[in-house]
């Protein structure tokens, strides 16, 4: 009944999307077209996922949860962005000011993952 | 990692810990590597992969590499009695391995499989029923198995009803004439420990209890007598990654009159009560408007569907296995001879280290041998 059990499945769950955003991030900025174009409706569909009140995966809701209390105090908005920012990428390439967004996302969800891994380790 | 195993039951962790130095050791070279990931407009991408990497291995030689390379007795008797509880309650994953290398309370680590238990616990039982706890957290965190899928689609209804009784809750909050923002907060952070941690810890109590029974309530009852926390406290503004103990019993209690344990609910009701009175602790107007009954009914029902329909065993008061009735026959022999518990342990436990998978797990000459033997196979 400690928090290893729920903070290792939480951990585990947000690295997967964390690390996911960051290789689309990376493939966005990829000079041939058709990767680059790839990996903006993947972000898209992520963000998509993360803003589906409906969603019938649990772990994407626990992301969502995470992201909602969480991303406000990094970019100073909730998952009104994610959803601002899934609208844009459906549509077209990402401008400055929305990649520099997008890093806030995956910013939000690297620091959450680092505060629950030291939750594991008992640090906090 | 040259060392030989030492035992069998080590080497599922053993190979998935090869696995995934061999993952870190290619996903460093990539980062040497890769002319994309090493632009400069990419070194934020790069510094979180990096640390991520860092901290896997870290973690892994913390937990995995250190129970591989100092392993103990005890976690070769826990391991094979994880073991027989997976055989007798159906659990749908592979059994985890157990570790004696906690420094907390029982906890377990759900992509290496490795459960932790403080080094005393293999020397009692009151408070074995917490494997049957850690290893629900499993059913919740594993992705993409068909075999659980429609636990965890339970689990996604309960969390969407959760969603649901706060937003019902903002909207009456906003016809209010209390402090609004104030209430609205408070519904938003309710909802966020909900989600976050407090769903998932009562489906695992009750996964506990649905396949081992009333044994588990007691040893949560213990667990709470024995720290400081007040059973009704919900922490506003602050973190709470468990919820209150208060609501923890309640919906354990459901769940077993759910099965028809009334004379346990009785017992437990009864000591539970006696308990919290003589703490001084009451139920704070925050704490009903963070645990209403009708969501910890709500969860009591969708974790008994979740758990019928990924086929585990779901216990009855007919219900016999080795390891169920060990351990709730010790939790009834605790309270029915309190004198001579403590002998009667220390011969169960140095037993039930001996035996092995097909083996009886009460000593011979226990009053409580009921000379059930392990199926075959």
């Amino acid at each position: 009944m400690s928090n290893g059990g729920l903070d290792g499945g939480i951990y585990e769950q947000l690295r997967s999307y964390a690390d996911t955003l960051d290789r689309a991030l990376v493939a966005l900025r990829d000079s041939e077209a058709s990767a680059s174009s790839r990996a903006q409706h993947e972000i898209a569909a992520l963000l998509r996922e993360l803003t589906n009140g409906e969603t019938s995966d649990p772990a994407s809701r626990l992301v969502t949860a995470i992201l909602k209390e969480r991303l406000p105090l990094v970019a100073g908005q909730g998952l009104a962005l994610c959803e601002a920012l899934a609208r844009a990428l459906e549509q077209r390439p990402p401008t400055s000011a929305e990649l520099d967004q997008l890093e806030q996302v995956a910013l939000s969800l690297d620091k959450e993952c680092s505060s629950t891994l030291a939750r594991i380790k008992g640090k906090r | 990692m040259s060392r030989a195993l030492p035992a069998v039951e080590f080497s599922a962790l053993r190979q998935l810990c090869e696995d995934r130095i061999d993952d870190a050791i290619t996903k460093l070279e990539e980062l040497l590597t890769d002319p994309l990931l090493l632009r400069a407009d990419l070194v934020q991408e790069r510094l979180r992969f990096f640390r991520r990497i860092i901290a896997d291995l870290a973690l892994l030689e913390t937990t995995a590499i250190t129970t591989l390379t100092r392993p103990h007795q005890d976690d070769i008797a826990l391991s094979r009695l994880v073991f027989r509880i997976h055989q007798e309650i159906d659990y749908p994953l592979p059994p985890p391995v157990v570790t004696c290398l906690s420094r907390e309370y029982f906890s377990i680590n759900t992509s290496l499989r490795l459960l932790e238990v403080p080094l005393a616990e293999s020397d009692f039982l009151l408070h074995l029923p917490d494997l049957y706890h850690e290893i629900a957290h499993p059913l919740i965190a594993t992705r993409n198995n068909p075999r659980i899928a429609s636990y965890q689609s339970e689990y996604n209804a309960f969390l969407k009803t959760v969603s649901q009784h706060f937003d019902s809750e903002r909207k009456a909050n906003m016809k209010s004439t209390g402090p609004k923002e104030y209430f609205d907060r408070v519904f938003h952070i309710l909802e966020y420990y909900w989600i976050r941690g407090w769903a998932n810890e009562i489906f695992c109590d009750l996964f506990a209890v649905y396949t081992l029974g009333p044994a588990y309530a007691w040893a949560h009852f213990h667990l709470t007598v024995s720290q400081e926390a007040d059973p009704y406290d919900v922490q506003i503004p602050g973190f709470m990654s468990h919820p209150p103990d208060q609501a923890r019993m309640e919906s354990m209690l459901m769940g077993l009159e759910l099965m028809g344990f009334v004379t346990p609910v009785s017992e437990i009701r009864q000591h539970w009560d006696a308990f919290v009175k003589a703490t001084g602790a009451r139920p704070t107007p925050i704490y009903r408007r963070a645990c209403p009954s009708e969501l910890l009914a709500a969860a009591a029902v969708r974790a008994h569907e979740g758990t019928k329909s990924i086929g585990c065993r779901i216990v009855s008061q007919e219900t016999s296995s080795p390891v169920h009735d060990l351990l709730n026959k010790a939790w009834e022999r605790f309270w029915s001879s309190p004198n001579t518990y403590h002998d009667w342990e220390r011969r169960t436990i140095a037993s039930l280290k001996t035996t092995d998978a097909r083996e009886k797990l009460l000593p011979e000459g226990s009053e409580l041998q009921d000379a059930r033997e392990m199926p075959a196979g």
